[in-house]
């Protein structure tokens, strides 16, 4: 009671400090505030309101997308005792759909298992494929890939005349990079709703992609070996980085037992440190490393690799992989914790600046 | 072996402790926490699955070595990976690779103590296997197959002289 009445007084003080000057920082201390009574939902709307003044406030955004992660805990939670007294699809659906969100794949699969073994209901199914889909979308396991291509044909054949496991296999196939099976996939969408102009183009699209492509099992075993979606533009991992990674880059290698930092994307690598022939022959390493590391991160199930170390008599090198450049840094006894936090801020600004750019 | 890895997967956190040989090949194993989830049980379940897993992670630690060798860095003593979905930590032992499997969330650094504590233990076992190997050497040296008089030494006589022949060279001169 009492941390209640204190805490409204301070976000009083919070709303008109606000008031008297909207900045990014007097939003965020209203929402921390607002966080700390257990306000989620005001949390939420303060930060929204924050961000379309402030739309790049990275620590704005962090507040927001913890406040809905934990109304989505709060939520599972609650549906989850409600399935234990009476357990109904649409409360299957809805867990599932929030693991989903969260991105606990697993969580979903199982969840969206129990909901089939249940009742056996082709929207149970649909959910199981979805599932797989984001699980093989996250860690490019030929397996994960098949599996789904199963599950969305069980889901078409339980749901007739649904479009959405009809979207989905179109979504996996075009992924994937299998142009047959999604040309396929397309023309059976067509076939339910004739004359859609964006379908027919992308018919059209998919018609020229298809004659020089293999079937469904080549697609996936290449995406395995890449790591890469066909969606995905292995140009913009090519792309020139923005100057803002160079300081960060000389500011970490400036350091005491530093011995490199590196930023490695794509083709192409910027090196603090070593020079000449060294950089390149060292920056040729570190990328194998990573890329050796994301490889059999996938084969092992572990998923997307966040951290990869290799200490021995050279120091130690720590490299943190983004979702599509990677930082390095190689130390003579072992990153501080200060040297770790710059080099995960290093690689967000590389990640938000190339968001920025596309 | 039991001794080396029990201790590991008394750790929370650790989902498995597993001696594989450079090549890949498991040698013992120990499994600890079983996980919360299903995308944590689901992996090196079974013994087929538990070979794939130690050839797949000693093939990265292969992998690692080659991509650094050319920078004239030696083989890596120790390598860790956290994913999405748990992290390795594979340290080297001269042939052996010790790897640990954790569950998402455990700071590898608080495995740091435990793991170098193992990686003891393994060295004090193999030099007592290796001492007691020499010792059976020895042994087998002597076990050879009798001479013309079974039952005689054969270095030495029963009385613990040694059996001379005529012409060699005494070890003391003749002249008193």
């Amino acid at each position: 009671m009492l941390k209640r009445i204190l805490s409204s007084g301070k976000a009083r003080a919070a709303i008109k400090r606000l008031s008297e000057e909207p900045s990014a920082r007097n939003y965020l201390a209203l929402g921390q505030l607002h966080a700390t009574a257990g306000k989620l939902g005001e949390v939420e709307r303060v930060c929204l309101e924050g961000l379309e003044a402030y739309p790049d406030n990275a620590e704005l955004k962090r507040l927001l997308a913890r406040a809905r992660q934990l109304r989505r805990e709060d939520r599972t939670r609650e549906l989850q005792a409600q399935l234990k007294v009476s357990p109904r699809p649409a409360l299957w659906k809805e867990l599932c759909e929030i693991h989903l969100e969260s991105g606990r794949v697993a969580r979903a699969e199982e969840v969206a298992d129990e909901w089939f073994f249940a009742t056996e209901d082709g929207e149970a199914m649909l959910m199981r494929a979805m599932a797989r889909c984001d699980r093989f979308f996250a860690d490019r396991r030929r397996d994960d890939g098949r599996r789904a291509h199963e599950l969305i044909h069980e889901a078409i054949e339980l749901l007739p005349g649904d479009k959405r496991p009809l979207r989905l296999l179109l979504d996996l196939t075009s992924r994937a990079g299998a142009w047959q099976n999604a040309r396929s996939a397309i023309a059976r969408l067509l076939e339910l709703s004739p004359g859609d102009p964006a379908l027919e183009a992308r018919f059209r699209t998919v018609m020229a992609l298809a004659e020089r492509c293999g079937d469904f099992d080549q697609a996936l075993r290449a995406v395995e070996r890449s790591g890469r979606l066909a969606d995905e533009d292995p140009e913009a991992e090519r792309r020139a980085t923005s100057g803002s990674v160079r300081p960060m880059l000389q500011e970490l290698a400036a350091q005491d037992g530093v011995r490199g930092a590196f930023y490695v994307r794509g083709g192409t690598a910027l090196v603090q440190g070593p020079r000449g022939a060294t950089a390149e022959r060292t920056a040729r390493g570190v990328r194998e490393v990573i890329q050796a590391s994301r490889t059999a991160a996938r084969r092992l199930g572990l998923g997307q690799p966040e951290e990869i170390r290799a200490e021995g008599d050279f120091g130690s090198l720590l490299a943190r992989p983004g979702s599509t450049g990677a930082s390095a840094l190689w130390t003579q006894d072992g990153p501080t914790n200060k040297q770790t936090a710059k080099l995960d801020e290093l690689t967000a600004t590389a990640q938000s600046n190339l968001e920025e750019q596309s | 072996m039991k001794d080396v890895l029990d201790p590991l997967t008394r750790i929370p956190g650790v989902r498995l402790a597993l001696l594989i040989s450079e090549d890949g090949v498991p040698i013992a194993s120990a499994k600890g926490d079983p996980g919360r989830s299903a995308e944590e049980a689901d992996r090196a379940e079974t013994a087929e699955e538990l070979e794939a897993f130690c050839g797949l992670a000693a093939g990265w630690y292969g992998e690692l070595h080659r991509a650094v060798d050319p920078l004239a860095w030696n083989r890596p003593k120790r390598i860790s990976m956290r994913c999405a979905r748990g992290t390795l930590v594979m340290q080297d032992c001269e042939r052996v690779i010790l790897t640990v499997l954790l569950h998402r969330g455990v700071v590898i650094d608080e495995l740091r103590l435990p793991l170098g504590s193992a990686i003891a233990r393994l060295e004090r076992n193999r030099r007592r296997g290796q001492t007691e190997q020499r010792g059976r050497e020895t042994e087998h040296t002597n076990d050879g197959p009798p001479g013309l008089f079974p039952g005689v030494s054969r270095n030495h006589t029963e009385s613990g002289t040694d059996v001379r022949t005529q012409n060699e060279v005494p070890e003391t001169s003749g002249e008193r």
